[in-house]
């Protein structure tokens, strides 16, 4: 059984003068343990996918199961947000205390965790991101990585299967996004945990096991980064730009130099440039 | 970030005994000794008060830097009100008098009166805030407010949102700060004298900063639900430790001191 | 239009206990017509450094000299400060606030008290110069464009202010990819049309791709202030800074190690193909 399994998604906000569909038909499997990038320019429904996995949005049209329970149950609704958990762009906008153990305890208390259990808890989600130590300080001292570790760590604390990161190292400097990507890494690697990752990054995209490509509303491709990333003309019509290493690829390809194989880092880029010589 | 610490008179994680005290009565003995504050009148009252405070300062860890640096922020509103007092009321032993000013002993001490009480306002308060978690402050107020529970005035949740609103006011004042910066630089003219232009020139800062705070307020909204928060449930909390002889304690000398000052006061 | 920073600094909170040094001793003169990149981590007093030039912030110690006069001096007028020195905020959507982006991009010139036809005129090019459809977008509005477009039509209140130089704060941070490429295109055709750039950023390769001058502070400090060859060519330090290379240098670098000749000054794209071409090409034939 599939993680997530959406099918023929359709959802469109209320009060749009158009009534675009922001969602027109998507189909989502996920696997457990699976690490999936969406990628999409601005407003192509990145998202209001993601939000429908959490319950956040309603289900208008279509059917979705998370971990084998219908969304479509409101008594579903509190299970499934304890098993899919979602980590925000704004740092700031997700802190309910200046005290870093309490905002964590937060999640604990909505789902009635035995008092004395807490403490231990809190800590131990904070350990998984590299913050213990910091219980008693406050979230607004902290730089941006830090603060969206923290936020993690309050989403952890519940123990979710699934994490969604919708575009949370937008706002990051490049220190911080660095910080988020190796803790996501490390909790796919080591904890299992089944993640989607929102972000228009090509860097950040490289990382995935699968990249679900998104444009107007729809899935458009669905792949390893491999065959994605180097899908010029792909990227292309959904208004993306190639990492840099594609794209010299691609370049040099045109002034008649090729090389064995697309590069998708610096890395293979220059083992394949050496090898040309 | 810089100024949220200044800001709000913040919680510092420390072990004392004030730290140590149990939340419910911290918070009893805290509004106890603010009716002490408000009673007292005379210079005993005001020595006793202010040696009290200053031995809660030092047993507390805040230490005079913090309680001081609040109240220099309000240093000119202090100063105000001692001139208005001092120049103004028409108390005893006149020293001076022209047309509506009253220099007078009576009047000075007045003045003194009324700015010694903010000053002391403000030291208690600051000794709260460094020492009590927001959870713990609010949790408290919904225990405080929890017969009104039975009106179905859903306590718990109006005490958090309280809480949440008092901890984003760092956020918004550095937005806020921003946004004049902006519009300082797009030539809005906030230091006009008319006062037709003024109120025109408040709606470029405003605007900006209420959309910012509702937006704020939509995504913190979906960050509570996406964990698990539910309106109108007491969510469970450390279930508060009983009373321990510290806590009587505490309660004792602030019951006491509230005595005192009624009876000295009478 | 020259701007000189002299000696200047800054202090954080000053007059409480927590009052911290944000900017120590800066000193640098910025010439017409340079496209300046300013790079730090965040908190290394940047924001504070291009605030201060625009006058929105006051110096603790030392002054700022526009053409040879202090603009902290009493006798400065703050609207010829306004005129001259255009700055652009990060995320300046937040800034918008009429009813309507025509409102909103002629704010600035109406501050200015400029002719009313004047102000039309400006707005109309401000609008176009981002962009934006004038006619389409003129009675929306702000709140209903999307987040790129309320990008450029808050950049456009300041354009229309028509400003000599440009001071711009991370300003494609969260566009997404294509927006951003655009974005930096428009900001390269407003310094070849003639305006002088200063661009903040954390992102070495947008700032290296355009920037003639390179600005580096750190806690406080202005430590390098050369072009990017030269700065780019000291690696060690630059590390010592945590802070990297441009991609195209990156990789430059990655091939010279493996014993490929290529030229050591390159850092941007075009020379760095032109290099691999030159270097690579005839051998597939």
């Amino acid at each position: 059984m599939d993680i997530i399994e959406a099918k023929n998604l359709f959802y469109t906000y209320e009060g749009e003068a158009s009534q675009r569909y922001s969602l027109e038909g998507i189909d989502f499997r996920m696997k457990a343990g699976e690490f999936v990038v969406l990628l999409g320019q601005n407003g192509s429904g990145k998202s209001t996918l993601a939000k429908h996995f959490n319950g956040l949005l309603p289900l208008q049209q279509g059917n979705l199961y998370i971990a084998g329970l219908d969304v479509r149950d409101p008594a579903n609704l509190w299970d499934i947000r304890r098993k899919c958990g979602m980590v925000f762009q704004n740092p700031d906008n997700q802190f309910i205390s200046s005290v870093i153990e309490e905002d964590i305890a937060f999640g604990l208390e909505n789902y009635d965790f035995p008092p004395e259990q807490i403490a231990a808890e809190v800590h131990k989600a904070l350990a998984l991101v590299g913050m213990a130590g910091f219980e008693k300080k406050s979230p607004h001292m902290l730089s941006g990585g830090q603060k969206q570790r923290v936020a993690l760590a309050g989403v952890l604390a519940i123990s979710p299967e699934i994490i969604i990161f919708d575009e949370s190292t937008a706002m990051l400097d490049i220190q911080g996004r660095q910080e988020i990507l190796q803790t996501i890494q490390q909790l796919h690697q080591a904890e299992h945990k089944s993640i989607i990752h929102i972000t228009h990054r090509m860097e950040e995209a490289v990382l995935a096991d699968r990249i679900d490509l998104m444009k107007a509303g729809r899935i458009v491709a669905s792949g390893p980064p491999r065959r994605i990333l180097a899908d010029l003309p792909l990227l292309t019509s959904a208004n993306l730009l190639p990492p840099l290493p594609v794209r010299l690829y691609e370049d040099l390809r045109n002034a008649g130099i090729h090389l064995a194989e697309c590069p998708l880092t610096i890395h293979e880029l220059t083992e394949q440039l050496c090898r040309l010589s | 970030m810089m100024h949220s610490a200044i800001l709000s008179g913040h919680y510092l994680p420390n072990d004392t005994p004030i730290h140590r005290l149990n939340p419910r009565a911290k918070i009893i003995s805290f509004f106890t000794l603010l009716a002490v504050v408000i009673i007292t009148r005379s210079t005993v009252g005001y020595t006793a008060l202010g040696l009290l405070l200053l031995s809660l300062a030092h047993l507390s860890k805040t230490g005079p830097r913090i309680v001081f640096s609040g109240i220099r922020r309000v240093g000119l509103f202090l100063l105000l009100i001692f001139l208005m007092n001092a120049l103004f009321f028409n108390g005893d032993r006149p020293l001076w008098e022209y047309a509506f000013f009253h220099i007078s002993v009576g009047g000075i001490a007045q003045g003194a009166n009324v700015a010694l009480k903010v000053i002391f306002l403000m030291a208690l308060s600051s000794i709260l805030m460094t020492t009590t978690t927001p959870m713990e402050i609010t949790d408290t107020f919904a225990w405080l407010l929890s017969p009104l529970q039975r009106l179905r005035i859903p306590v718990h949740d109006f005490a958090l949102m309280i809480s949440i609103a008092i901890q984003f006011i760092p956020v918004l004042a550095e937005e806020s700060e921003t946004i004049i910066k902006a519009q300082t630089a797009r030539a809005a003219k906030l230091d006009s004298p008319k006062l037709r232009e003024k109120a025109n020139a408040l709606l470029p800062l405003v605007l900006p900063i209420f959309i910012s705070a509702f937006r704020r307020a939509d995504e913190l909204a979906l960050a509570m639900e996406a964990r698990g928060f539910r309106g109108g449930k007491f969510r469970t909390r450390k279930s508060s430790p009983g009373f321990t002889r510290l806590d009587f304690a505490a309660l004792t000398i602030s019951i006491a001191f509230c005595a005192a000052a009624v009876i000295l006061h009478r | 239009m020259s701007i000189v920073v002299e000696n200047v600094s800054y202090r954080y909170a000053a007059g409480t206990p927590l009052e911290s040094a944000a900017l120590k001793q800066i000193s640098f003169t910025i010439q017409p017509g340079e496209f300046i990149g300013i790079l730090g981590h965040t908190g290394c007093g940047k924001s504070t450094l291009i605030q201060l030039i625009a006058g929105v912030l006051t110096p603790a110690t030392g002054r700022i000299l526009l053409d040879g006069k202090d603009i902290n001096q009493r006798d400065f007028k703050r609207e010829y400060l306004r005129k001259k020195v255009g700055i652009v905020f990060q995320f300046p959507e937040q800034q918008l606030f009429e009813m309507t982006v025509e409102r909103d991009v002629s704010f600035g010139p109406r501050q200015l008290g400029l002719p009313p036809s004047e102000v039309q005129a400006r707005t109309r090019q401000a609008i176009q110069s981002v962009g934006l459809d004038y006619e389409t977008v003129r009675d929306l509005s702000p709140l209903t464009l999307s987040g790129g477009e309320k990008r450029r039509a808050a950049i456009a209140g300041i354009l229309a202010m028509e400003p000599e130089i440009l001071i711009l704060d991370e300003p494609i941070a969260g566009l997404d990819p294509v927006t951003r490429k655009d974005f930096m295109a428009f900001i390269r055709r407003l310094h070849q049309e003639g305006k002088t750039i200063l661009m903040v950023s954390h992102d070495i390769d947008e700032l290296s791709a355009f920037s003639s001058r390179l600005l580096v502070l750190d806690h406080g400090e202005l430590i390098l202030d050369n072009t990017p060859e030269k700065i780019f060519a000291d690696k060690a330090r630059l590390s010592e800074l945590r802070l990297g290379v441009s991609q195209p240098k990156e990789i430059v670098d990655s091939l010279r190690e493996k014993g490929i000749d290529l030229p050591s000054d390159i850092f941007r794209y075009e020379p760095l193909l032109t290099a691999l071409i030159n270097r690579f090409g005839g051998q597939n034939e």
